[in-house]
């Protein structure tokens, strides 16, 4: 009894000394960078009031996803569907309405993504993939890649045609697939939309090692949620980044990408995606079904501009022109390809493929026309004490790969199988020590990728006549070597 | 009096039990004139060889005053800094806590993956600051902590304090297992876990023999330590606690590393049947342990209670 009373005094001085100003005050800010700049204050995160860990009723979860995007809805599913965390409270909550298509529209949506196998597995896995496919998707068998400055091309494709390589899906769809396997996933996973977040309080893990109290977030509406483990999925501009310092390596490129829904000329089996690197940037057509196609032209911003103001005849011509007109060509480059590509006959006869041309195009489909800005960015860290970024928040990259959102979906899958692993060992989920494996391993992943994909960017962004000599010898000799190839799609089929 | 630094072993013998779920204990805490068994638990360095009898039963002081609160911080960090000076205590459950967790899930077959340890009692001795106690209590054991170290008692508490979940399923005793036997508690815990405890005990058989005692039959015994070898000397002493550093100097005692068979001996003639041997190898400059075959070094145990009530103990 006398050591019971001990205890709880013992608690309340314990948390007394949360109180006492000056020390446990340290706890309170948010974790300063490791200059100990004080935290910077944005618009959108105006310094919270010094309130104390005690004074706010709080509601408690053990792994709070913040954003409800497609990687955000993704992790909070993954998280609920491991075994090993049933009965852990989980909460997904975004600041936007819920978006579920109650039926697929007849006309495209002209924002999609090509899901790699990797991304179809997790999927797969917890229980979204059957409703997308049940939507609309389209499964893809080959992609050729070609040059403008040269007769270089490369093509893509798995055991001769006879498998898929990668699926493209809209947005929308992928997003309403999750959200559908969500609802059917209440008690196990908690959602909350149009729920706006103020800002976030992260604990800093104390100089004297002990183990500090909950992650925190804010909400619009004064409530106060504490959790073990907060993981920011809400995009490029996180705010749970900004919040915990991380300092992040961006920079936008000068280009945009515009989008839109394709109709062709006549039908066709369209299960070929193409790509053209034009000096301005690449232009893609990626199928959608024997009809439509999807266009995502990356160009520079003020010809992206013009694009969308044009016509829709203009526009169609525009992009027949890009992917069908022969651009001035370098003598010595021409000759030079010619070269190589008759000593890669001789060398392995049928091991390269004509080049072949895309489909052309008829018509725009209305209101679908769309461009948003490119851009790079890497942080250079994912996870802090307590929290943990994924998908555009950490990383962002260029659209020609088709690779954004995969990566996004990587660290969906890495990141319920650290948490999951921790939790199987009775360890607190939100130790970094832990977290830090996640970050280890999808920086390993992610950042060769983004190097590859702005090595290509820059090569491919001049029309300088060394430039394309090399890039062009460099993708024939690729792509009459099979076994690179299939290397190559390994490495973006993750 | 001075604790140990790496276990916070002090001679001390009086049994603070402190919860209500464990009502056989509530005969300890009246009584004031009782038999205490003495136990020693010497480091060479610290040579605290009191023993403490009838006096020994101090009533806990209730009126905790800030500086013995800064106190407990303090000693809460130093248990709980995972990079700091018990780094190796942290890195070791990797090792452990996957053994005891698979060993009883099978044992009860458990397929649930989700808190498989719930609806087991564990008794953790030696929890020191609850470094094991905490990720199998949050794995749903009932764990009961025991340590002979008051401080590491209140830091472990301490500790826990701020995690509402496991306030129902974990709770830290300050006491031995002889006090346990000598206030009745027999037959009573799923598994007993001493892990880096029996080299710093020095009357083994007791020891053994009283931890035996508190298990159920058919319950498990987890047993992790050091064995006796020349390697263990050059290393586990030599290189650890003054070449290297991860270890503070003076923890261990050579002559108190336990060989396996004097363990397994102790065990079976407890009517304790070993189960598994396995050797365990620390890297200090990644901090990592491994299993490994050879037990020259650390080793794990886990031993079976006899089913059948032949509790023929020597007393």
């Amino acid at each position: 009894m006398s050591a019971l009373f001990c205890t709880t005094t013992a608690r309340a001085f314990i948390r007394s000394t949360n109180l006492r100003p000056g020390t446990r005050r340290l706890a309170v800010r948010t974790l300063s960078s490791s200059g100990g700049e004080p935290e910077q204050t944005t618009e959108s995160a105006p310094p919270p009031p010094e309130e104390t860990w005690e004074d706010v009723p709080q509601d408690f979860y053990d792994i709070i996803v913040s954003g409800g995007g497609m990687v955000g809805a993704a992790m909070a599913l993954a998280l609920g569907s491991d075994p090993v965390l049933l009965g852990r409270k989980i909460l997904m909550l975004d600041g936007g309405p819920r978006r579920v298509l109650t039926q697929v529209p007849d006309s495209f949506s002209s924002r999609v993504c090509s899901l790699t196998p990797g991304t179809v597995q997790l999927l797969q896995d917890i229980g979204a993939w059957d409703h997308i496919n049940k939507m609309r998707v389209r499964p893809y068998k080959r992609m050729q890649v070609w040059d403008a400055c040269s007769d270089a091309m490369i093509t893509f494709d798995r055991d001769d045609l006879n498998e898929d390589i990668a699926h493209i899906v809209e947005n929308d769809v992928i997003l309403s697939g999750l959200m559908q396997q969500l609802d059917g996933m209440q008690g196990l996973v908690n959602v909350m939309f149009d729920t706006k977040v103020k800002g976030y309080k992260l604990p800093s893990k104390a100089a004297d090692g002990e183990e500090s109290p909950w992650a925190r977030v804010i909400l619009e509406d004064g409530r106060a949620l504490d959790t073990r483990l907060l993981i920011g999925a809400d995009g490029p501009k996180s705010l749970l980044r900004q919040t915990a310092n991380i300092r992040q390596m961006s920079w936008s490129y000068s280009q945009a990408g515009v989008v839109a829904t394709l109709k062709l000329s006549e039908p066709t089996v369209n299960n070929v995606a193409w790509q053209r690197f034009l000096p301005t940037g690449p232009i893609a057509m990626l199928p959608l079904s024997e009809t439509h196609s999807n266009l995502v032209w990356s160009t520079s911003a003020e010809d992206a501009e013009m694009l969308l103001q044009m016509q829709a005849e203009e526009f169609v011509e525009a992009v027949n022109s890009a992917f069908w007109q022969d651009y001035k060509r370098e003598a010595a480059v021409d000759s030079a390809v010619q070269t190589v590509q008759s000593i890669l006959s001789t060398i392995s006869p049928g091991g390269t493929s004509a080049r072949q041309l895309p489909p052309s195009v008829s018509d725009v489909d209305e209101d679908s026309r769309a461009m948003f800005p490119l851009g790079l960015g890497h942080s250079t860290q994912y996870v802090k004490h307590r929290m943990a970024i994924i998908g555009d928040a950490a990383h962002r990259v260029h659209p020609m790969a088709g690779q954004g959102v995969n990566l996004g979906f990587g660290d969906v899958s890495c990141l319920r199988q650290v948490v999951s692993d921790a939790e199987a060992a009775g360890e607190d989920i939100g130790s970094v020590d832990r977290l830090l494996e996640y970050e280890t391993k999808r920086q390993q992943a992610v950042i060769p990728m983004m190097a590859a994909i702005e090595g290509l960017h820059r090569l491919y962004s001049s029309d300088n006549p060394a430039l394309v000599l090399l890039r062009s010898v460099g993708l024939q000799f690729t792509n009459a070597i099979k076994p690179l190839k299939n290397e190559i799609m390994g490495f973006a089929s993750k | 009096m001075h604790a140990c630094k790496l276990c916070g072993r002090m001679v001390s013998v009086v049994l603070r039990s402190n919860r209500a779920s464990l009502p056989r204990f509530n005969v300890v805490l009246n009584s004031t004139s009782r038999k205490t068994s003495v136990r020693y638990y010497n480091s060479t360095a610290y040579t605290s060889s009191e023993s403490m009898t009838e006096s020994g039963t101090k009533q806990k002081k209730t009126s905790i005053n800030p500086e013995e609160v800064k106190k407990f911080n303090a000693l809460a960090s130093k248990w709980w800094d995972t990079k700091g000076e018990l780094k190796g205590l942290h890195s070791m459950n990797r090792l452990r806590v996957p053994l005891i967790r698979d060993t009883l899930m099978k044992q009860h077959r458990v397929s649930r993956k989700s808190r498989p340890l719930e609806g087991l009692r564990i008794l953790d001795v030696g929890c020191g600051g609850g470094i094991l106690s905490v990720p199998l209590a949050k794995l749903g054991a009932q764990v009961t902590g025991l340590d002979a170290s008051e401080e590491a008692v209140k830091a472990a508490t301490a500790h826990m304090a701020h995690d509402p979940s496991l306030k129902d399923t974990l709770t830290f005793t300050h006491g031995t297992v002889e006090d346990l036997v000598a206030s009745e508690v027999r037959d009573y815990y799923d598994a007993l876990v001493a892990s880096e405890v029996i080299e710093h005990v020095d009357a083994l058989d007791d020891f053994v023999g009283s931890s035996c005692d508190l298990v159920k039959p058919g319950g498990s015994l987890f047993f992790t330590t050091i064995n006796r070898t020349n390697q263990s000397y050059y290393l586990a002493v030599i290189a650890a606690e003054y070449i290297v550093g991860v270890v503070p100097r003076g923890t261990h005692n050579w002559n108190k590393f336990v060989s396996p068979e004097e363990l397994k001996d102790e065990l079976r003639a407890n009517n304790c049947h070993p189960r598994l041997i396995h050797g365990m190898f620390y890297n200090p400059f990644l901090n990592h342990w491994n299993w490994t075959g050879s037990t020259e070094m650390n080793y794990a145990l886990h031993a079976i209670k006899d089913a059948s009530e032949a509790d023929l103990k020597k007393d």
